[in-house]
């Protein structure tokens, strides 16, 4: 008996193959662009009890092709954004995402049979959990491949990350997926199993009733300032790749010109229009402000007067296109303070490179609270972000640009992560996408889509108070514990291995000694 | 044996007490001031092993106690406690049923008595109840569950009422089997294929489908300050005084409604008693609307409330850019109005797609607000008034249902409330506390078209299917138990001799 756990046999199934076959489908709606939130919670499920029952080498290979077709799949052309050609991206990025994810699945399989009963279960979650955070800090996508944001549609658990931060919402999907194969290895037998489901039903019905809690009682203090945004930006200029611009603007600056400041144009007479009809704050989306140094510069000017005569802050991002497309456009947001002062200026740092959290954010002090600002992406680093709540922010601005269709949905799905973390109002607008204003729970104050909208402006009263959160107060405690955790329960299984190696080697000395 | 599996007498359970201790808590959060989806899962689930480890009469009326008591505690302040405890016996019936006719049936399709009863009541107390609609469904315990929720778009709230009350049948109905998997697996394994297909499709619903493009811009805003009861006690005791107060709130009005459109506005919207008045003065005001929407060339809603000697009429008058009164709804919420049985929406088709109108409390009436469904309404505009601060979040609480009923846009503006915008599948477009914003103007982009649902043609097949199940059931159950009971009167005998 103690042998057999050592020498760990898989479990003979036959269907351990359509488990496979129904983990890779469900892999593909749980990552990528098309995230529904049910098969993120079933999909590990399979593939755990696919391992299980394979031995495992073989098992790893397979997990390993799974996670690299599905996730082939998954992602579509997200791919489409850097200067490489899209397919050669997919080709290195694939493998090494499937490498990297189907680790998972190989630890577990190595692990969790050394460890006794229930905590065996906590194998597959302790590493998913340390591994989305190391591998969020380092990705140039950020948090963009994360499990846990399949759990968008679900606003309740939602409310865990103000604690926990995402990676304690890893922790709660991956827990139910080991859980439901130890049950399953039970055969279900209820005398086996409840007391391991108790455990993990109370852990799930804590963070049902604390985010139920949090969603019903509580509320943003009174006070709200009235936010306009505009959207006048030239579609066919922002779907154009940056050496697209650069060579139209090397080799027809009339053009590139007319187009770019007519826009311009749009935005200030807008801006007027919006303050005279209300605005106490003027947004624009990223990539409004595109031109060349030129005219950039001007409209930085024009922005500084007209926020100082109509006495309103404006959020104004650029993007300078060089004439030499080995200058690498520059994409910038400036906050515009009603004395025309420049308050915040911040390049976009999202998406460029690898391990990005040292960047420091700009916070300021308005009548409508503290702000703070990135643009679209950026979003996307909970390390970075996490300044905002530890600073008190009260409304972050992030405006953004959604070039490539298949993942706006994607993409603002991520944004109230970051919001019910740090406990501030959302303000994201965004050109050829959905635009998302939220409260500091999370509560969606308003959203349009950009492409179905026939009017260019949104008009939201944004709450000026923001909410102080644990996850703010204390950071990535969670992870931290999850890391400690992980490495206690690698060294244990360990050491119990070895232990029973012996035991059975000396009860196997004994035997023949007796015999 | 037989006899045993007919007249099963009250499992024995020393926890009984814990269960109804937990319902207890369950209840508070399941209706009323508070609704957390949770509770509405747990509740009936507890309640019903209460019910089936007591005696008949102890168990309904402890199961009622706690009913009463927490529909009171959950309700005080939104309603007469007498309505409350009302409420909470009705909501007491399906246990009761359930404990009666359940033991006379076998197997797994007992745990279908429960559902289908509970189905059958709230459909038929709530879907045509003249008092005040369906405000006491458990179904809207779902609120914040929106894949669930795109079930209704095929059976109404019933469908989410039935879910629910099957789920407590089948989590009783495996812990009287002890867990045992061998037992209850093929059992699970039905009810969770049927949630499973549900939580499909509501999230490929929310997945692969937005609205077609193309929004009309509804600005909506509150200019309301006074207290409305202080200010009919003052039409009561000085009329003068009332005039003056009520034709001072007139100007804001206008002038807001004008700064509105000139901002950008295609539809201005006002909530539910933007302005009371005597019929002339509203006659007067509405005159002047007619002319703003002319001049600034928009679609104006205007929520009115007519104080006659003897009555008061709360209204929802259209106007379109010619001027024109196009749609003039009389509200039929708890009685204010038109009869509930003669309603027959108003619908204006406009550029922005076919536009209706009903006020508040209106929106709670599942049949009534069927009809836009049926006559392809795209955007129902809902003004709505709320008298009480603690009232403000459960109300609202109810809208989306209607949306993804029926697969319109629906705004509802609302003084002393939550202000919402949502879209044919209930995804929220704009938000607006009442108490919590300095400046109360709702801005909204509104899709123009509507979403075909299977709900807004069958309207209520799923309803009447539950009674019929419920009918079938209940007879069927009846009839087994006396054949049983007639069986076990003649086991006896035919026993003795083989013994």
């Amino acid at each position: 008996m103690t042998k057999n756990r050592v020498s760990n046999p898989p479990i003979s199934d036959r269907w351990s193959f359509l488990w496979l076959a129904i983990g890779t489908v469900l892999v593909v709606f749980s990552v990528g662009l098309q995230r529904i939130s049910l098969a993120a919670w079933l999909a590990p499920i399979f593939l755990i009890r696919f391992m299980h029952t394979q031995k495992t080498g073989r098992g790893y290979l397979w997990i390993l092709l799974a996670f690299t077709i599905s996730n082939w799949i998954a992602w579509g052309n997200l791919f489409d954004i850097s200067s490489f050609s899209p397919l050669l991206t997919k080709i290195i990025f694939i493998p090494i995402f499937a490498l990297l994810y189907s680790v998972l699945y190989l630890i577990d399989r190595v692990l969790s049979h050394r460890l006794p009963g229930f905590a065996a279960t906590l194998v597959f979650p302790l590493a998913s959990t340390v591994f989305d955070y190391l591998f969020t800090m380092a990705d140039p996508m950020g948090s963009f491949g994360l499990w846990p944001n399949a759990l968008y549609s679900s606003p309740v658990l939602m409310q865990m990350v103000s604690v926990t931060g995402i990676y304690g919402l890893t922790f709660l999907m991956a827990w139910f997926a080991s859980t439901v194969v130890w049950v399953w290895e039970q055969a279900f037998s209820w005398r086996k199993v409840w007391r391991g489901l108790a455990i993990y039903g109370a852990f799930l019905a804590l963070v049902i009733v604390y985010g139920s809690v949090r969603l019903s009682f509580f509320h943003p203090q009174p006070g709200t300032v009235r936010v306009h945004q505009i959207i006048d930006s030239d579609d066919e200029l922002v779907t154009m790749r940056d050496a697209e611009m650069a060579s139209l603007l090397a080799t027809d600056p009339a053009t590139f010109e007319r187009k770019t400041t007519g826009v311009h144009q749009k935005y200030i007479e807008d801006t007027i229009h919006e303050a005279r009809a209300g605005a106490q704050i003027v947004v624009w989306p990223e990539v409004a402000g595109l031109g060349d140094e030129e005219a950039t510069a001007a409209l930085l000017a024009r922005g500084k007067e007209v926020a100082r005569q109509e006495g309103i802050y404006l959020v104004l991002p650029t993007y300078t296109v060089y004439p030499d497309a080995a200058v690498p456009v520059d994409n910038r947001l400036y906050i515009i303070d009603p004395t025309g002062e420049i308050v915040l200026e911040h390049e976009k740092y999202g998406c460029t490179a690898f391990g990005l959290n040292q960047i420091e954010l700009t916070v300021f002090d308005t009548p409508y609270g503290k702000m703070s600002a990135v643009m679209c992406c950026d979003l996307d680093f909970p390390t970075v972000i996490r300044q905002a709540g530890h600073q008190g922010v009260d409304i972050f601005f992030a405006p953004s640009n959604e070039p490539i269709a298949s993942i706006v949905e994607t993409h603002v799905q991520q944004a109230p992560f970051r919001v019910i973390e740090n406990g501030f109002s959302l303000i994201r607008p965004t050109n050829l996408g959905v635009s998302l204003y939220t409260d500091p729970y999370g509560r969606v104050l308003a959203m349009a889509d950009q492409r179905l909208s026939s009017s260019n402006v949104m008009v939201v009263q944004v709450p000026t108070h923001g909410v102080r959160t644990v996850y703010s107060t204390v950071g990535d405690l969670f992870s931290w514990l999850a890391i400690v955790g992980f490495i206690a329960i690698v060294i244990w299984a360990i050491l119990r291995g070895r232990k029973t190696r012996a035991e059975s080697a000396s009860s196997e000395v004994a035997q023949n000694a007796a015999s | 044996m037989m006899k045993k599996s007919v007249r099963t007498p009250p499992i024995s359970d020393r926890w009984s007490f814990l269960w109804l201790a937990i319902a207890a808590v369950c209840l508070v959060f399941i209706w009323g001031k508070w609704s957390v989806s949770l509770a509405g899962w747990l509740a009936p689930v507890f309640l019903l092993r209460v019910m089936r480890t007591q005696k008949v009469i102890r168990g309904y009326l402890l199961v009622l106690l706690v009913l009463v008591v927490t529909t009171v505690i959950t309700w005080t302040g939104i309603t007469d406690p007498v309505i409350c405890g009302f409420m909470g016996f009705l909501a007491s019936l399906a246990f009761l049923i359930d404990r009666l006719l359940t033991p006379r049936l076998k197997g797994f399709m007992a745990t279908l008595v429960l559902p289908l009863a509970m189905t059958a009541l709230d459909f038929f107390i709530y879907n045509n109840n003249p008092a005040a609609g369906s405000i006491g469904s458990w179904a809207y315990a779902q609120n914040s569950n929106l894949v669930l929720m795109q079930l209704v778009s095929i059976t109404g709230i019933w469908g989410v009422t039935f879910l629910t009350a099957w789920f407590a049948s089948i989590v009783n109905w495996a812990w009287e089997r002890a867990f045992s998997w061998s037992e209850i697996r093929r059992g699970v394994a039905v009810y969770g294929g049927v949630l499973l297909f549900i939580l499909a499709f509501g999230s490929l619903r929310l997945a692969l489908f937005t609205p077609q493009a193309g929004t009309v811009r509804i600005h909506s805003f509150i200019v309301l300050e006074q207290d409305p009861e202080k200010l009919l006690g003052l039409w009561d005791t000085d009329k003068e005084a009332f005039r003056r107060v009520t034709l001072s709130m007139v100007d804001p009005l206008i002038e807001g409604t004008i700064r509105e459109a000139r901002a950008g506005a295609q539809i201005v919207v006002w909530p539910e008693a933007a302005a009371f008045g005597s019929p002339e003065d509203i006659d007067a005001l509405i005159a002047r609307g007619q002319q703003v929407a002319q001049a600034e060339n928009i679609y104006l809603a205007m929520g009115l409330w007519i104080l006659k000697p003897d009555s008061q009429e709360p209204r929802l008058v259209i106007v379109d850019p010619s001027g024109k009164i196009v749609l003039n709804h009389l509200k039929y919420a708890y009685g204010m109005g038109t009869p509930v049985n003669e309603v027959d929406l108003q619908t204006v088709d406009t550029p922005y797609g076919r536009l209706s109108g009903v006020l508040c409390g209106d929106l709670d009436y599942t049949s009534k607000i069927n009809q836009a469904g049926r006559k392809g309404v795209d955007i129902l505009l809902v003004p709505s008034f709320e008298g009480h601060h603690e009232q403000s979040p459960w109300h609202v609480r109810f809208a989306p249902f209607r949306a993804v009923e029926n697969g319109f846009s629906l705004v509802r503006l609302t003084t002393g409330g939550v202000s919402i915008a949502t879209d044919p599948y209930g995804r929220l477009l704009a938000y607006m506390d009442y108490f919590k914003t300095n400046d109360r103007v709702m801005v909204v982009q509104v899709p123009t078209q509507r979403e075909s649902t299977v709900y807004a043609i069958t309207g209520d097949l799923f309803g009447w299917l539950a009674v019929a199940g419920f009918v079938v059931i209940a007879v069927w159950a009846i009839f087994r138990g006396r054949k049983a009971k007639a069986q076990a009167a003649a086991l006896p005998e035919t026993e003795a001799p083989s013994a």
